[in-house]
């Protein structure tokens, strides 16, 4: 299967994005899904740009913040940027545009990753890979 | 009052996007309310090499496009590629904004405070950390001076070395607030955000059931402002709201309350008051069925197998 995201192309890719512990994808419309993977269980935080159901948020001038249970902020989504900022995840901005995907100040256009388990990989260091297995202790995203 | 802003609140794509419009709201409501905007040069220098970098990696990008073009022998005209992404001139960007800005550079006594504390792991640095964020201890020391100076300031940063309590004694001697982003920022200037005003929505038809509970409102309530405003999405729309009131009720008393509204069918809802306290004075809570009726944001069902169906192709 090939997906497309931000200019690029994912071959055999399964997620084409993985920012920390939460994948991004892009469904055939357009819309983004955020998808935390760091609990037993995939849960899906924005589903399409909107704030799935069951999410605590606080709605911001630009978008949306996702909170966690306990109201501590995790990111900002901005549905008209297409941009997602970290409060508290210490992860550098995420923004995909129709073009390109910018990583902090690092962009990608028209890259090609193929057969692997995630496209490009964002670390809380603020490391990037490109092509990369699905990191050790994550759920499996099934929704 | 000035507002100190820290780097970590302003960055972005400016080339593309222009400035936050949180900010802007922010330089409206401060312009408003006599207050100014104070940009330390720390963060000034940091915006501009984010905008900087951001840009480079554009013009990278518009060289590499032009490049493939030319591979495949394709005849592009000449151009340059900082004509196509100019440089962003921050400090010009900043004076659009409505309110009055001021660049403020550290002092030596704010250097020699910061590195200090960097050396010595004093607070509000981080005593476990080996980074010795002198950036961020400046700002620190510049916001602690100013709100010295002033009698208060409020420092908008999400930074850790800003937000963590063991900065908390240290700025309630000077009076320095702190708030972690611009719509906080919003909301401590009392200016309604869009989660304030969604809240008030769920509020307001309610006012004649809150006043047949007994709460003093008066016939004309004025909600001042919407505090910590959280929701819980439902299947179409919130299905939990909540946040903190100050509405100028009955004779003018101030009413202060948390809030709560739970959306129990598509078009019913309870709305309880907690904390009340009117003029001052501490007053029973309560709860009414709310005359709110949901506007949703549609039914998630077709959003949720556009994904399930993506999912399944890979």
């Amino acid at each position: 299967m090939r997906l497309k995201l931000g200019g690029s192309t994912f071959d055999n890719v399964r997620i084409p994005v993985l920012w920390g512990k939460r994948a991004i994808l892009q469904d055939s419309s357009g819309r983004l899904s955020v998808v935390d993977l760091g609990g037993q269980t995939a849960r899906i935080e924005i589903l399409g740009d909107q704030v799935a159901r069951g999410v605590r948020f606080s709605p911001s001038t630009d978008g949306f913040m996702v909170l966690t249970s306990e109201r501590q902020a995790l990111y900002t989504f901005s549905p008209r940027d297409r941009r997602l900022t970290s409060e508290s995840l210490g992860l550098p901005e995420l923004q995909i545009k129709a073009s390109q995907i910018r990583v902090g100040t690092n962009t990608f256009q028209s890259t090609m990753v193929s057969g692997f388990d995630v496209g490009i990989v964002v670390d809380e260091d603020g490391s990037i890979s490109i092509g990369a297995p699905l990191p050790e202790g994550l759920a499996a995203l099934v929704v | 009052m000035r507002v100190i802003l820290n780097s970590d609140v302003l960055y972005g794509d400016f080339s593309s996007n222009g400035l936050p419009v949180a900010l802007i709201r922010l330089g409206e409501a401060c312009a408003e309310q006599g207050h100014v905007l104070v940009i330390p040069t720390t963060t000034l220098m940091e915006i501009e090499r984010h905008q900087r970098e951001i840009v480079a990696g554009q013009r990278k990008l518009v060289e590499s496009a032009r490049q493939t073009l030319a591979d495949q022998g394709i005849t592009v005209p000449e151009f340059k590629a900082s004509d196509v992404v100019p440089d962003v001139d921050v400090g010009a960007l900043l004076t659009d904004l409505a309110a009055e800005i001021q660049v403020e550079s550290p002092s030596l006594e704010d250097f020699e405070d910061a590195h200090t504390r960097a050396c010595l792991h004093e607070s509000p640095h981080p005593p476990d950390i080996k980074s010795d964020e002198m950036r961020d201890l400046v700002i620190w020391a510049v916001s602690l001076r100013l709100s010295a100076q002033d009698g208060h300031a409020l420092l908008v940063s999400k930074d850790t070395v800003h937000t963590h309590g063991r900065g908390d004694t240290e700025a309630a001697s000077v009076n320095l607030a702190r708030v972690e982003s611009l719509d906080a920022a919003l909301e401590y200037l009392d200016v309604k955000t869009p989660a304030g005003e969604q809240l008030e929505t769920m509020i307001s038809p309610s006012w004649t059931r809150l006043r047949e509970a007994g709460l003093a409102l008066g016939e004309a309530p004025m909600l001042l402002s919407v505090k910590g405003v959280e929701f819980v999405q439902g299947w179409a729309g919130p299905a939990v709201a909540s946040g903190s009131i100050k509405i100028r009720g009955q004779d003018g008393k101030l009413i202060t309350a948390d809030v709560e509204v739970d959306v129990t069918a598509e078009s019913l809802a309870r709305l309880s008051l907690s904390s009340i306290r009117v003029g001052g004075d501490a007053v029973t809570d309560i709860s009414v069925q709310a005359d709110y009726e949901p506007t949703t944001i549609g039914d998630d069902s077709e959003r949720l197998r556009a994904l399930r169906a993506l999912l399944e192709e890979n």
